[in-house]
């Protein structure tokens, strides 16, 4: 009985022990690593020869960085990030701030004792690096390099995935990104107007600058088919706002960060900077806020960013090029939907409609639809009447929300985007 | 006679006290000094336990003067990920903090006695280290290194950021010199410098300069801009073994000719014509006062930016205490300037952590109203 | 020691303006030489020119057969002392502090207690020992005058060269300073005062060289020089010479006419150059 009694006991122990050293953190993402072994070396963006001892403790002093380091799947693993790691929202609420990417201090990162840095080439003091390597903290230098355009979140994307040792994931979300550009691409490939739009930095009442060719917003500008009027206008990097280059510039639309308009105290005040209210897009109301880690980040969320800027640039923009027709979907009623490339788009209230339209659709209220439509339809309309029809008709939650809705019309993607710009305006 | 003899006695005996008391000044000074730099070594954004930081200190000390001395401390400790261990602890405090704040010393105590030096030689009471366009002829080079893009780095074909930030040091040691001189040949008139058209000339081209460098702040991009704001509000977050190396002989040829000139110095107080009657070759010590002190502010400025007001106010706030007398004054100013300089530096990264203040905005936010409370008790005690 | 201060044929200018023109005088040890002269007239130039301060465009100046320049300015230093006009201290010195900067050429290292002796001697002879650790600055003009004094007297200096010491000075303090000058002259001492006051001057120089116009119109002794034509021909003023009732010196008195003792001059005229210039017809005068 005694010795019976301490066998279970001996059996308990090894299952416990080893479900304890299964879902242990450390070895779970090892198991992330896809089978690599640290330590790995890597050569890093500016050429230097990098050996990663262990991923458990990562600093990024970027916010792009974190967010790609994130989205691999490591957002356990940091230890520290910068304070222009806004995304995931809730990140700089759980992980202890290390600084800004551009005023980093070697204490501040050291104090968090990571087992590795990431940072971009744009982050300063460059010494600061040095100053950790001397603490043996290995650093990984990010691309971020206006030359490679807006494939630069891309070349990003595989540095921290091939540092992370996951370099099979970087593929896979690199792709995704890739896509989502390409989305953007297309979108855009057909529309015919050229908006002029201009990008604006203010920080304060002491900071104004416009942006020209070398930035990641030329970049952004370019991918949505619209012309940089800075860049237009001579602007190498960023220059001094004044009157006379807005008035040089005179464009319709200006793309600013959320920070930046926070910073000079509302659209308004914007509105009162030299030159910026004499322009069509001040009288317009054409002065688009993103956030700003979202629009310019030039990480994994790029492509949507350039989506939710070609919504907003191109009014007469239709999406026909990155549907992605034929898909299939199951709806509120369970059934399974296949679309094919629909004549057009039908919704059966305004609210429905409204959404509709805002992810890039032309759409109408529910009337007497051609044939080969699309309807849209909320649970309590008379769905099934129009089913029976022989209409496609695709049914969502009375209480639908954007990201439903864009699924239900095959466009996730769009939904993200459409959400980032509501809550950036 | 007899009450002659008693006065006579009773200044002589003054005069006698003096020297020991100006010592034990310097020794007090010393001790602060020493105090606040361990204070310095163990204070930052990462908590490392004294013993740790004073163990580490004298075994690297012992280390580098070859004697055979161990703390015990043990160095193999494996560095757990998300955990400080004892040899990133070791290597933060011998790498990135003693630099650092013997760096911030060296610069406090060039400065101040670059600053006590001018004053006396220029006898103006606000001259200061800045003024003879050291300061922001230093900044110019360094923002022209910026602007141009060079970098030693190459031509060695290597781009380590030391090497830029190595060819900014040369450009605004180079420029500082050049500054300074070019101040001078303007001054000079008929064989002879004005002190006053000195000063003048010296606000004329630091007016330029602070032009030059707003102008590139304007039109450089942000990345850049970060590079012009370290040179024009100063930092020791970037100072490395290297960089001290540097600077010491600059500030030690300093710090041991200038007493040699400290009674020359004092004469000078009295005019130029009156301390050439006394013997004392004017043009010759001013130059030399200034050259020095061109040198000296030049390499500061070249590896910590401009730090201001520490050149201007330690020799003020020495005399307020000690009077007037260089071979007091200028000792004590080497003390104090380097005391200061460590604790502007220490408060600077410190108080917003996980971030840095410039320190020179540190030095003018104390020595601007140190400064005003100077001046008016020194009012008081003259009326 | 032989202590003789030689000015050859000093010449001196800034411009077009002639500050000192042709001026040759000799000063030796024991004797006092009195400059006097208008405002103006070139007095403090010459002074600076014998110091050392300025370079003479033609002429030299010798000191004890040596030109000026030859001299290292420490070795100059303990052979002459030079008397500012106005002394300034740019720095919160003490009065003792100041006149201890007087022994400074004599210093190696630091002072012994036989210079803070001379230092205070001399404080004590110009009656400001009492001052000694009040702020140089917060001293009023006659005080720092004789603080100034006390500083060039700790130098012991084989020649003092003067440059209105009296200036600021109450009438005590003139005759004070004087007969200091006096004391020193016995001892050897070579002594040349600029002078504004010639009573002062005729009482206490053995020789009194006028100066007007940048030129040396007269030297020689109080009785050669100050005679009513020379000083009205130079300054301008109709003065009588009496004898001084104790010593043995010319007494000057300004003469007044109407209560008025000068006239305002007339525009475009300057009054002493043509007075001089009729004198010079009747008075040969004495060039040194």
């Amino acid at each position: 009985m005694i010795r019976q009694l301490k066998l279970r006991h001996w059996l308990l122990m090894v299952m416990v022990l080893s479900l304890l050293v299964l879902t242990n953190p450390l070895h779970r993402s090892q198991a992330q690593d896809g089978g690599t072994t640290f330590p790995i070396t890597i050569t890093d963006a500016t050429g230097n020869e990098v050996t990663i001892e262990s991923i458990d403790a990562i600093a990024s002093g970027s916010g792009d960085v974190t967010e790609i380091i994130a989205a691999l799947g490591f957002e356990d693993n940091l230890v520290g990030i910068d304070i222009s790691s806004t995304y995931p929202e809730d990140l700089l609420d759980r992980i202890p701030e290390i600084g800004f990417a551009r005023r980093l201090a070697v204490e501040s990162i050291a104090a968090v004792n990571p087992t590795v840095f990431f940072c971009t080439e744009t982050c300063s003091p460059a010494s600061v690096f040095d100053q950790l390597r001397a603490l043996n903290i290995p650093v990984v230098i990010i691309p971020d390099n206006s030359e490679s355009g807006i494939d630069l979140p891309l070349e990003k994307i595989t540095m921290v995935a091939a540092a992370l040792g996951v370099p099979e994931q970087g593929e896979a979300l690199r792709t995704q990104v890739a896509r989502e550009i390409e989305w953007a691409k297309t979108a855009v490939a057909n529309v015919t107007e050229e908006p002029t739009i201009l990008f604006l930095y203010v920080r304060g009442r002491t900071l104004q600058l416009v942006s020209g060719t070398n930035t990641p917003a030329y970049d952004l500008i370019a991918t949505v088919d619209g012309i940089d009027v800075g860049a237009a206008a001579g602007v190498v990097g960023y220059m001094p706002l004044s009157a006379e280059v807005m008035l040089n510039a005179y464009p319709e639309y200006i793309v600013m960060f959320q920070g930046s308009v926070d910073s000079a105290g509302g659209l308004d005040k914007v509105k009162e900077l030299p030159g910026v209210g004499d322009t069509p897009a001040a009288q317009n109301d054409h002065i688009l806020v993103f956030d700003d880690q979202f629009i310019l980040g030039m990480s994994t969320r790029t492509g949507l960013a350039a989506l939710a800027l070609a919504v907003q640039v191109h009014p007469t923009m239709t999406w026909e090029m990155d549907m992605p027709y034929p898909y299939s979907y199951t709806d509120a009623t369970g059934t399974e939907i296949s679309v094919e490339s629909p004549v057009s788009v039908y919704a059966t209230d305004e609210t429905l409609l409204t959404t509709v339209q805002e992810l890039g659709f032309h759409a109408e209220i529910l009337d007497t639809p051609v044939e080969g439509s699309l309807i849209v339809a909320t649970q309590s309309a008379d769905w099934a009447s129009w089913r029976e029809a022989g209409y496609t008709v695709v049914v969502v939650n009375d209480t639908a929300d954007i990201p439903e809705i864009a699924a239900a019309l095959g466009v996730p993607g769009r939904g993200e985007a459409l959400i980032a710009r509501k809550a950036t305006n | 006679m007899i009450g002659k003899l008693a006065v006579w006695q009773a200044t002589t005996q003054r005069y006698s006290r003096l020297l020991p008391a100006r010592i034990a000044l310097l020794l007090v000074l010393l001790v602060i000094l020493v105090f606040i730099s361990l204070s310095a070594v163990s204070t930052g954004a990462v908590s490392i336990q004294r013993d740790v930081v004073f163990k580490v200190s004298v075994d690297a000390m012992a280390e580098k003067l070859h004697l055979d001395y161990d703390s015990g401390l043990d160095y193999t400790a494996r560095c757990l990920p998300g955990q400080s261990c004892v040899q990133r602890d070791a290597a933060l405090i011998r790498e990135i903090r003693w630099p650092r704040v013997i760096m911030a010393g060296l610069v406090g105590a060039s400065l101040a006695i670059a600053g006590t030096a001018l004053q006396g030689a220029l006898r103006n009471p606000l001259a200061d280290p800045g003024l003879i366009g050291a300061s922001s002829g230093a900044a110019v080079g360094a923002v022209t290194a910026i602007l141009l893009g060079v970098n030693i780095g190459d031509v060695l074909h290597s781009d380590a950021p030391a090497l830029a930030r190595l060819t900014q040091s040369l450009f605004a040691f180079a420029a500082a010199l050049i500054t300074t001189f070019g101040v001078f040949r303007l001054a000079r008139w008929q064989g002879r410098t004005d002190s006053t058209s000195l000063l003048l000339i010296g606000l004329a081209i630091n007016t330029m300069a602070s032009a030059y460098i707003g102008l590139a702040t304007f039109i450089s991009d942000i990345r850049e801009v970060n590079d012009i704001v370290f040179w024009t509000l100063g930092s020791f977050a970037e100072i490395f073994w290297r960089d001290v190396y540097v600077v010491v002989p600059f500030t030690v040829l300093s710090v041991v000719v200038l007493p040699f000139l400290a009674r020359q110095l004092n004469l000078m107080t009295l005019g130029e014509a009156e301390a050439q009657h006394l013997g004392v070759n004017a043009e010759r010590l001013r130059m030399l006062c200034v050259a020095l002190a061109a040198m000296t502010v030049g390499v500061s400025v070249a590896f910590a930016g401009i730090i201001g007001f520490v050149g201007l106010v330690v020799p003020h706030l020495i005399r307020f205490f000690t009077g007037p007398d260089h071979r007091i004054v200028l000792p004590a100013s080497v003390l104090t300037g380097a005391i200061l300089m460590i604790a502007a530096d220490l408060w600077a990264r410190t108080v917003a952590v996980p971030t840095e203040v410039p320190v020179g905005i540190v030095t003018a936010l104390f020595g601007g109203p140190v400064f005003l409370v100077l001046i008016i008790l020194s009012r008081r005690g003259r009326s | 020691m032989v202590n003789h201060l030689d000015a050859q044929h000093l010449q001196y200018h800034i411009g077009k303006a002639t500050l000192v023109r042709d001026i040759s005088l000799q000063v030796s040890g024991g004797e006092i030489l009195a400059i006097v002269g208008p405002n103006g007239a070139g007095k403090t130039t010459l002074l600076k020119l014998l110091a050392g301060d300025l370079y003479p465009q033609s002429g030299q100046v010798l000191l004890n057969g040596q030109p000026l320049h030859h001299h290292k300015p420490l070795e100059l230093a303990r052979h002459r002392a030079v008397m500012p006009q106005q002394a300034s201290v740019s720095l919160d010195f003490t009065a003792y502090e100041v006149a201890l900067m007087g022994r400074h050429p004599h210093i190696r290292g630091s002072e012994t207690r036989e210079d803070h002796r001379i230092v205070e001697e001399a404080l004590h002879r110009t009656e400001v020992l009492h001052l000694r650790e009040q702020l140089y600055a917060t001293l009023s003009g006659g005080e720092k005058a004789r603080v100034t004094l006390a500083r060039v007297l700790a130098q012991q200096t084989p020649i003092l060269l003067l440059d209105e010491p009296t200036s600021t000075l109450d009438l005590r303090h003139q005759h004070m300073t004087m007969q200091i000058m006096r004391e020193r002259a016995k001892t050897g001492v070579a002594v040349v005062a600029v002078l504004h006051d010639l009573n002062l001057a005729a009482m206490y120089a053995d020789r009194i060289g006028m100066i007007h116009s940048a030129q040396l119109e007269f030297i020689g002794t109080p009785d050669e020089v100050l005679t009513a034509p020379n000083i009205h021909a130079v300054f301008g003023l109709a003065v009588e010479v009496l004898a001084h009732p104790t010593h043995q010196c010319p007494l000057i008195v300004p003469l007044a006419t109407n209560g008025h003792v000068t006239t305002p001059p007339e525009i475009g005229a300057s009054a002493g150059r043509k007075v001089l210039a009729d004198q010079r017809v009747t008075s040969a005068p004495h060039l040194g």
